[in-house]
Parts: structure tokens; C-alpha cells; sequence
């Protein structure tokens, strides 16, 4: 176990895994976010490809990957071609650190939380980047609004996960899911969701922001951008960008379930202190269910609401979602010194 | 007309939340509202949309779709090519040559008579300038081409629709 | 892990500092420059996390690369500088002069290394020893927390005075001033800004 070699190749294995096992979310995600779509107005949605239209996103990856690939006039090649994988890139290295099952994730940092806070942040590069290099004033647009929003709502998200970890005195994301564990139906209260309501909306709502969901996809903004940052992106390099998305959407809502719901407990089973490999898969299925009901939530939330004017996503982010979580943080930090149970519930 | 009961006060509720600049507006109950609504459209599933090849919309009684010179009794063509169709026709889509009629109940029949279905908007204005009740819109609306001559109409072809 | 692979990743951040640090000056386009920046930062932050200290490596990353980083992208972007718009690059007396005082910053800082105290203790020893192992709290948050709260409190709150007097001095500067606008132009402005409000 000491050997350097074995532990890497477990991680390799691990990495590996957890790579192809996001790659294969995408698709299906795609086809949920077009069923649900078609369902909620009125449509029925993919169903000629494979049974039900399950087969639909591979149809649309090959048709991605036959299509041209351009690369506009006057563009800046180098950034160009580099700009979908700072897309893609952070957002599949973000989930690494994120526990899938019991003190199951690709690398156990001590500060997990920040690594993963850190990394997201760095996909605002592939669409300024991206924005900048196509040369053509929408994307140019779309990527000045992607960075100004990113820098905006991650100081909300940052604040907010703070908190996070004042009430849970650690950034070990697998303790954070430990403290959050209650036995019976009663344990439900001991979510963070629960413990640190504010948290936890400012939190979901800087998350829309931080992965360009709408309703706050102002970089792309079909309608005055047409397509924003990705406008002359055609092909697999559109397709990178798509996926880059859609993972990052992924890597939200796996960390909004580690911090928020619990992650891979639930209240009703024991979490055991060395898991067979039962517990290791009913953890993996506790998981995977609460993603995809907050996968659905994107979803919905997506198809519900319009999209935000421009003042008005910079002013709730500043004027709202900053001081609502800093008053959220220093309530928990008087709270956590004068020790009021009653108002943050502490560990 | 009389208005439903509430009606006013759901208009004047509206105006304030949304359209007016000056007031800050909420979100969040309006934000609640949508997404139950959305909520009942998933769970109810009642599509609007048909699967179209597979199945076909009956038209509407009055639907304007492409358009056939209509035959007498006889197996003749009602229309004496007295233009008032093309004359009418605000897309100048209809040509029409005329010729003698080898018939004593008329002096003219068309020789020539074509409409370009590219051009035609589908308005039913020849239809209504029609004397003879000769030309008249049917409710079919889909017979595809490939090239656009194709979609240039004659006489033979509008008598066999 | 091992000495060898630590030395291998040191080898390679201090590379990729170095020389993307210098692509950054040299780079005409300042978006390129910008890019270059970030990869030095990340590198920086890689010696870092070699030297135990994680968390202020991903601070490092955090706060440069993801911060201000994009705000200065924002900036270059907003200008938008093309190959035409950019300044004629400075002639040669101005580039040997740069050289010349790098060349001497550079020789006053090695020259002082190689002869602090602790180099002429190293060298008198013969061989350099290795570092003694450090605590396993060393780079925590909770390490960190203590050493910047505790022993260095003064320097830290001054600092964050520093910082919320930037905040004020720049609220101040991008708030609308009403009072303030030129005679002439009060009767045609009164009007937008009683709606504005």
C-alpha cells in the first residue's frame, strides 16, 4: 500500500473511471434536458433515435464530429484552439476531489473545497479567451460578460461556502458529509441545507451564475449575442464547449450535494465504519440520485425563467448575494464563538 | 363583452410587478409561480405536437392550400380565361394565354394557364374573384419538389388535382 | 513523495515560471501577456504546494489567477488592442537600459543570497543537509489561521484597513455625483437624473 507506484496507479484507475463515467453523463444529461424541455411545453421531445430517443445525443456527437471544422478570419489561432479545453479541462479536474461514495473520490485533498472553488473558476478563461480570439464583436461581448460575472458571483459562492466550513470546522469534504448524517427521518434536519439556509440559496443561485445556466447565461444569450463566446465555434470544438457546460453543471451539483444534502448518506441507513462493498455501491446510488435531482432542478429552473437583464444579474449579485452571505457569515461566526445552538446548529 | 371577474385586478397586478422600471422588482414569488406552473405542464403531459409523417392534421374547414381548376359536368374545364384571377392575384403568381373555345356556350378557354406556387401566397384572392367557381384551394399543403420549376403549375396539372 | 519526484515538479514549475514570466514582457499582445501571467502564477503556486503549503498555493491560484487575473482580462478586452492599435515597441537604448538595470537587480540579489548568513553556514558545513521534517499542521488552514491571526494581527488588520480605504476611495470615485455637475450642463441633466432615481 506504501509503494508510490501502486497508490498511482490507483489513481489513474480512479481518474480514469470517473472521467469516462462523466463522459457518459453528458449524453444522457443532454437527452433528459430535451425531454423535460419538450415536456414542459407541451412537445414530445427526441424519439426517433433508438427506443424513446435515447440515442439522439450520439446521433448529435456524430453529427458534430463530421461537420467542418472553421476557424474564422483574423482570428488568433493558438487561443482559439486552446480556449474549449480551459473550458472543459477545469470543470472534469474540479470533480476529482468530490466524494462519489464512502471516502470514494479521486484525490483526497485536505482542502478539497478550495481546490474544487479554485478550479471551476478557471473555465471563465476558455470563454473570455474564446470570446476574445474569434474576433467578432458578439463573442467579444460574451466573454467580457462571462469574466465579469464569474468574478462577481464567486465571491457570493465563496462566502457562502465559508460559512460551510465554520459551521463544520473542517474543509474535508468527506467529514462535512459525516457531521451532516442523522439517523431517522429527523436526520433530514441535519442537512446544511437546513443548518444554513442562506448558505445554501446563495450558494445554488451563484452556482446558475458560475456554470452560465440560464437564467443567468449571459455570456451566450442566444437572442443579442447569438451564441456569445461560441458564436464561430463550429464542430468538435463546439462540441468541447457544449460538454464543458454541461460538466461543470455536473460538478456544481456534485458539490451542492457534498456541502448541502448530505452527499453519498442518507438519514435512514448507518454510515459503517469499514464499508463492504454493498455500502460502497448503496452510497454510490444515494449520490448519483440526489445529482440528478438537482441535475433536474438545472433543468427546470433552465426552462422556467427568462433571462436576466444584465443590470439586473450584477446588481442581485452585489447588492443582494454579497451582503446577504457576509451578513450570513459573520451571524455564523458570533454564533460559532458565543456558542448560540440555537440560531447555527454547530457540530 | 363582459369581462371575467378578476380580470382587471390580475392586469393592474401585473403592470406593477414587471412593466414599470422605477419599482424594484421580487422575484421570488414570481419565480415560485413559474415553477409550479412548469411542474404541472411535466407531470400532465398532454402534448400539443403529433408525430407528423405518421400522423396527418385534418386541415381546418376554409384552410388555403394548393390550388386545382375545377371541370364541368361534361369533363370540360369551367374556366373561360377571362383573367380575373390574375388580375386579382396580388403576388402576379398567374399566367394565363387565352385561346377560342371550340364550344358554343363560351368564346375563350385558357391555353395557357400556370401559376408559380413559389410566388403564390396562399391568399384564396382568385378563388374569390372567380366567376365560374373554376379555381378553388384545396386543403393539401404538402407536395414537395426539387427544383423550383417543378413548383410552376400548368393546366394539366392543376385540372388532375 | 519522494525527494527525486519533488525535485523533478520543482524543476519543472521553476522552468515554466521563469520563462513564461519572461514571455509575459516580451509578448507584444497584452492578452498573450495576460495568458502568461496566469501560467506563471499557477507555477508559482506549484513551488508552493511543493514547499507543504497547500492551501496558500490554491489561495495563490485563487485569488491572482481566478481573480484579479480576470478582472485585468476584463480590462484588455474591453480595450480590445489589435495589431494595428498597439504602441511602437521602445527603441534599442531603452531596451539595453532595461537590460542593463535587470542585469543589475539581479547580480545585487544573488550577491546578497550567496552571502546571507545561512548560505555561509550551509557552505561551511560542506553539504547541504536536508530540511527537517515539518509538522503534520504545517499549511493547514487551521496552521495558517493561527500564524495570520495570532502573531501577526497588527499587520493584518492594517492591511485590511489599507484595503477597505481602496474600497471607499473607489466608491467614492464611481459613485454618481449630482451636486457636482457643471453649471451649464444642471438644467439638461436635471431631468434624466430625477427620472434615473
Amino acid at each position: 500500500m506504501t509503494d508510490p507506484l501502486y497508490s498511482i496507479l490507483i489513481a489513474v484507475i480512479k481518474a480514469v473511471i470517473i472521467f469516462a463515467v462523466i463522459l457518459q453523463i453528458v449524453p444522457l444529461l443532454v437527452y433528459f434536458e430535451r425531454k423535460i424541455s419538450a415536456w414542459i411545453q407541451d412537445r414530445i421531445g427526441p424519439n426517433r433515435v433508438g427506443p424513446i430517443g435515447l440515442l439522439q445525443p450520439l446521433a448529435d456527437v456524430i453529427k458534430l464530429a463530421f461537420k467542418e471544422d472553421l476557424t474564422p478570419q483574423g482570428a488568433d489561432k493558438w487561443i482559439y484552439r486552446l480556449a474549449p479545453v480551459l473550458v472543459y479541462a477545469p470543470a472534469v479536474l474540479a470533480f476529482t476531489v468530490i466524494p462519489v461514495g464512502i471516502d470514494l473520490q479521486v484525490a483526497s485533498f485536505d482542502v478539497g473545497v478550495v481546490f474544487l472553488l479554485t478550479i471551476s473558476g478557471f473555465s471563465v478563461y476558455g470563454l473570455a479567451f474564446g470570446g476574445w480570439a474569434s474576433n467578432n464583436k458578439y463573442s467579444l461581448l460574451g466573454g467580457l460578460r462571462a469574466s465579469a460575472q464569474m468574478i462577481s458571483y464567486e465571491v457570493a459562492m465563496g462566502l457562502s461556502i465559508i460559512a460551510i466550513m465554520m459551521t463544520a470546522e473542517t474543509v474535508d469534504l468527506n467529514e462535512i458529509i459525516r457531521q451532516q448524517w442523522g439517523s431517522g427521518t429527523l436526520g433530514l434536519l441535519e442537512w446544511n441545507l437546513f443548518k444554513q439556509p442562506i448558505a445554501a440559496v446563495v450558494f445554488i443561485i451563484a452556482a446558475f451564475a458560475e456554470t452560465n445556466r440560464l437564467p443567468f447565461d449571459l455570456a451566450e444569450c442566444e437572442a443579442e449575442l447569438i451564441g456569445g463566446f461560441h458564436t464561430e465555434y463550429t464542430g468538435l470544438k463546439f462540441a468541447t464547449f457544449f460538454m464543458g457546460e454541461y460538466v461543470a453543471m455536473i460538478t456544481m451539483s456534485g458539490l451542492m450535494v457534498t456541502l448541502f444534502l448530505g452527499g453519498w448518506s442518507v438519514p435512514w441507513v448507518e454510515i459503517p465504519t469499514s464499508p463492504s462493498m454493498v455500502d460502497m455501491a448503496l452510497s454510490i446510488g444515494f449520490f448519483s440520485v440526489k445529482l440528478f435531482a438537482l441535475l433536474f432542478f438545472y433543468i427546470w429552473i433552465r426552462w422556467t425563467l427568462p433571462r436576466f437583464r444584465y443590470d439586473q444579474l450584477m446588481g442581485i449579485g452585489w447588492k443582494v448575494f454579497i451582503p446577504v452571505s457576509l451578513v450570513n457569515l459573520g451571524l455564523t461566526a458570533v454564533a460559532g464563538v458565543l456558542g448560540w445552538k440555537w440560531l447555527i446548529p454547530l457540530p | 363583452m363582459a369581462n371575467p371577474p378578476g380580470a382587471r385586478e390580475e392586469k393592474q397586478e401585473r403592470k406593477t410587478a414587471t412593466t414599470d422600471p422605477r419599482k424594484k422588482a421580487s422575484f421570488t414569488v414570481p419565480v415560485a409561480k413559474g415553477l409550479i406552473n412548469t411542474l404541472k405542464h411535466i407531470l400532465r403531459r398532454e402534448p400539443n405536437t403529433i408525430h407528423y409523417p405518421d400522423e396527418k392534421r385534418t386541415p381546418y374547414p376554409g384552410y388555403r392550400g394548393e390550388h386545382r381548376l375545377k371541370r364541368d359536368e361534361l369533363g370540360r374545364e369551367k374556366c373561360v380565361a377571362c383573367f380575373l384571377c390574375s388580375t386579382a392575384c396580388p403576388a402576379h403568381c398567374i399566367e394565363i394565354v387565352a385561346e377560342e373555345a371550340p364550344w358554343d356556350d363560351r368564346e375563350k378557354r385558357p391555353r395557357l394557364f400556370n401559376i408559380d406556387m413559389m410566388r403564390c401566397i396562399y391568399c384564396g384572392m382568385c378563388e374569390e374573384a372567380c366567376p365560374c367557381d373554376a379555381i378553388e384551394l384545396t386543403p393539401v399543403f404538402n407536395i414537395p419538389s426539387r427544383t423550383r420549376a417543378e413548383k410552376i403549375y400548368d393546366k394539366e396539372k392543376l385540372l388532375s388535382l | 513523495m519522494s525527494p527525486g519526484i519533488e525535485q523533478l515538479f520543482f524543476g519543472i514549475a521553476a522552468v515554466v515560471a521563469t520563462v513564461s514570466s519572461m514571455l509575459v514582457v516580451t509578448r507584444r499582445n497584452p492578452i498573450y501577456s495576460a495568458m502568461f501571467l496566469i501560467v506563471m502564477f499557477a507555477a508559482v503556486s506549484v513551488i508552493f504546494m511543493l514547499l507543504d503549503a497547500t492551501f496558500l498555493g490554491f489561495m495563490q491560484l485563487l485569488v491572482y489567477a481566478g481573480a484579479i487575473m480576470v478582472l485585468y482580462l476584463f480590462v484588455i478586452m474591453l480595450i480590445n488592442p489589435r495589431e494595428g492599435d498597439l504602441p511602437e515597441e521602445s527603441g534599442a537604448t531603452e531596451k539595453s537600459f532595461a537590460a542593463g538595470v535587470s542585469l543589475l537587480i539581479f547580480s545585487m540579489l544573488s550577491f546578497a543570497i550567496s552571502h546571507s548568513n545561512e548560505v555561509e553556514r550551509l557552505s561551511a558545513l560542506g553539504s547541504i543537509p536536508l530540511l527537517p521534517e515539518v509538522s503534520d499542521s504545517h499549511g493547514t488552514i487551521r496552521a495558517f489561521g493561527l500564524e495570520l491571526f495570532h502573531n501577526h494581527l497588527l499587520v493584518f488588520e492594517l492591511t485590511s484597513i489599507l484595503i477597505l480605504v481602496g474600497i471607499i476611495g473607489a466608491v467614492h470615485l464611481a459613485s454618481r455625483r449630482k451636486n457636482n455637475v457643471p453649471h451649464n450642463l444642471t438644467n439638461a441633466a436635471e431631468g434624466v437624473v430625477s427620472q434615473d432615481v
